[in-house]
């Protein structure tokens, strides 16, 4: 009896904080036109949010995407001239880096850099009553907080996947001059054949998505601690923790209707 | 202040329009690439199945992406309808008498080559029919070299077209095997009305009558031997009779002297009212029954001999045969036992010579 009293409890805990959560994301996503329509309050938190979150992720994002376009040249180059397929290496390097890992990546990326950042400065935020202060004051911490987070980390997630495909598949084409030499406008030619606007959408709204995804998971957490900085460590585990688990679940549905 | 920070807005700025710079550049160039302002031209093909046709799939003359599939649907009368552009600056390739072909392949993903009709002829109307490869239409055309066929030059379709007409074959090796198989069942059970059930039959017949005619020769040894006992029986007595004639004979005092004495057989011959005259007749008589039987043995003998000589070659020749059916069951047997697809078939007979040619070269 006991143990059935405990799972009921669980269930119910379980359930009220999904519900939660489902608030807290309509919530968010209805501060969001507000906090569009009265930009110059948040300006420049969304401001340094790009920065931080895009700018200064470029670097990691470009060594990343150069890496894996040089490791599918040569991969795909030594192998696929064999059964007279050369061409295919355009199509695996549209489905590998436009496609699948572009987004992936990047999204990871985010996650594991600006994703525990703001976790941990909304739960010292949280910690030194800050966001108590904005309440008190009558501004929308949610508005003022997490919307020009959410806005920038989703908006940079989508720019640093366009960085990520602009140096992928130019990377590889440094490398191709090294292996099998081939002109600039043959190589462009052969990746825009292989390129359908269907890739390029499904790229823009994996990136998008993603990027909603870490925001709102990391300032969910952020925002779930309540008075003890020791939380705030637990707090940016569990958004790097869930954010990664959530991220890979919607590239997997993303994915299936992409194919469906 | 750090100078990223100060500047954050410029940077964040720079950041942003280079990266829809290049988001603009790729839309452009992609709808270049891809010509979505250019003008195609549709036409369409009827297929048996879409099970190799795909939607974007390329259509390629001579090596040069020429067109792609747009539409595939399944018709009323199941036919599958596909429907396919051809890009302007090729449409003059699109001549009567074309065809088109689907080549697949499991990693290029296949593609349709476009076959030009062999006349030169202005480009066919926009919307038509183009036949496929394996239609009627198709291989009529083909049949009268109203088309020019080149060969695909991807590898791995070329050996999937290759290895398709080895798989046909070994499907009927397949099927032969099994009907085979399902001979020899029958063929064992004694239904079968085929050719293994027939040499089966027939070497069963042979074997049957190998037996019976060893059976009859071994009879007719059999026979011979006891008549021959029967006459060596005769000539036996016949020589023994002889013998004791002669050592008469040769007693000085035995039969000649018994003739010659006057009170001997002669006399007694001449002087006995003709009762040792009947003996010696009588003697005589039975010596003439004796070579007649002796004679008529002989005479049995010589038949048999010469039976014999004229049977020869018959006998040798159905020996002949009998060992030819057992050598040619032999082979039939071991070429059931080994598989043919695994063991190489009926192994190839070493040939025995006989002692003769044929019944025909022996002189008898």
């Amino acid at each position: 009896m006991h143990h059935v009293e405990r799972i009921g409890a669980s269930t119910i805990t379980r359930v009220d904080r999904f519900i939660y959560a489902v608030g807290y994301v309509v919530e968010v996503l209805r501060q969001v036109p507000r906090f569009l329509t009265h930009r110059r309050t948040g300006s420049r938190v969304l401001t340094m949010q790009v920065l931080f979150t895009g700018v200064e992720a470029l670097s990691v994002i470009a060594t990343i995407s150069l890496g894996i376009g040089t490791v599918i040249v040569i991969q795909g180059l030594s192998l696929l001239p064999q059964f007279g397929q050369g061409r295919l290496i355009y199509s695996i390097l549209i489905i590998v880096i436009t496609r699948e890992l572009g987004p992936i990546l990047t999204a990871l990326i985010v996650t594991a850099r600006s994703g525990t950042a703001i976790a941990t400065e909304l739960g010292n935020m949280v910690v030194s009553h800050e966001i108590e202060a904005y309440s008190i004051t009558g501004i929308n911490p949610i508005r003022h907080i997490v919307v020009p987070r959410l806005i920038g980390v989703t908006f940079s997630t989508f720019l640093l996947n366009l960085y990520f495909n602009v140096f992928g598949l130019l990377g590889s084409f440094v490398v191709t001059q090294f292996v099998n030499p081939v002109s600039l406008q043959e190589y462009w030619s052969g990746l825009l054949e292989a390129l359908s606007m269907t890739d390029v959408a499904s790229s823009i709204v994996k990136s998008l998505v993603f990027g909603a995804i870490t925001a709102l998971v990391a300032t969910f957490h952020g925002l779930q601690v309540e008075r003890s900085s020791t939380e705030i460590p637990v707090a940016a585990i569990r958004s790097v923790g869930r954010g990664i688990t959530l991220l890979i679940v919607a590239n997997a549905l993303i994915t299936l209707a992409y194919y469906l | 202040m750090k100078l990223r920070y100060r500047y954050a807005n410029q940077v964040v700025g720079v950041f942003v329009i280079v990266a829809i710079a290049l988001t603009v550049i790729l839309i452009v160039l992609l709808g270049v690439n891809q010509r979505w302002f250019r003008r195609n031209y549709e036409y369409y093909a009827r297929f048996d199945t879409a099970r190799d046709v795909a939607v974007g799939m390329s259509i390629t003359f001579r090596g040069f992406t020429v067109g792609r599939v747009r539409e595939i649907t399944l018709t009323e009368t199941n036919d599958v309808h596909v429907r396919f552009t051809i890009q302007e600056e090729y449409i003059d390739k699109v001549t009567r008498d074309s065809l088109i072909q689907v080549v697949t392949n499991p990693l290029g993903g296949g593609q349709i080559l476009l076959h030009q009709g062999r006349e030169p002829t202005e480009p066919i109307e926009e919307g038509s029919q183009i036949p496929t490869h394996d239609s009627e239409q198709g291989l009529r055309l083909r049949e009268e070299d109203r088309v020019i066929i080149l060969r695909d030059t991807d590898p791995i379709a070329q050996a999937l077209g290759q290895i398709d007409p080895i798989l046909a074959n070994v499907d009927k090796v397949l099927l032969n095997v099994v009907g085979l198989t399902e001979e020899i069942d029958l063929a064992f059970r004694g239904e079968s009305v085929g050719p293994v059930g027939a040499a089966l039959t027939s070497f069963e017949r042979a074997v049957a009558d190998l037996q019976h005619t060893v059976a009859g020769v071994n009879r007719v040894v059999n026979e011979t031997t006891i008549q021959i006992d029967s006459l060596l029986g005769d000539v036996q007595l016949i020589a023994r009779n002889l013998e004791q004639t002669s050592a008469a004979l040769a007693d000085p005092t035995g039969l000649v002297k018994t003739l010659l004495d006057p009170s001997g057989s002669i006399a007694t011959l001449l002087d006995d009212d003709n009762r040792l005259f009947e003996d010696i007749t009588l003697i005589i008589a039975s010596l003439e029954r004796s070579i007649a039987g002796l004679d008529e043995s002989l005479t049995q003998v010589a038949e048999f001999t010469a039976y014999l000589n004229t049977a020869q070659p018959q006998i040798l020749s159905l020996l002949e045969e009998g060992r030819q059916t057992i050598t040619t069951g032999q082979a039939v047997l071991q070429g059931i036992r080994n598989n043919p697809l695994i063991r190489g078939g009926i192994p190839e007979a070493r040939e025995q010579p006989t002692t003769f040619r044929s019944v025909r070269d022996e002189e008898f």
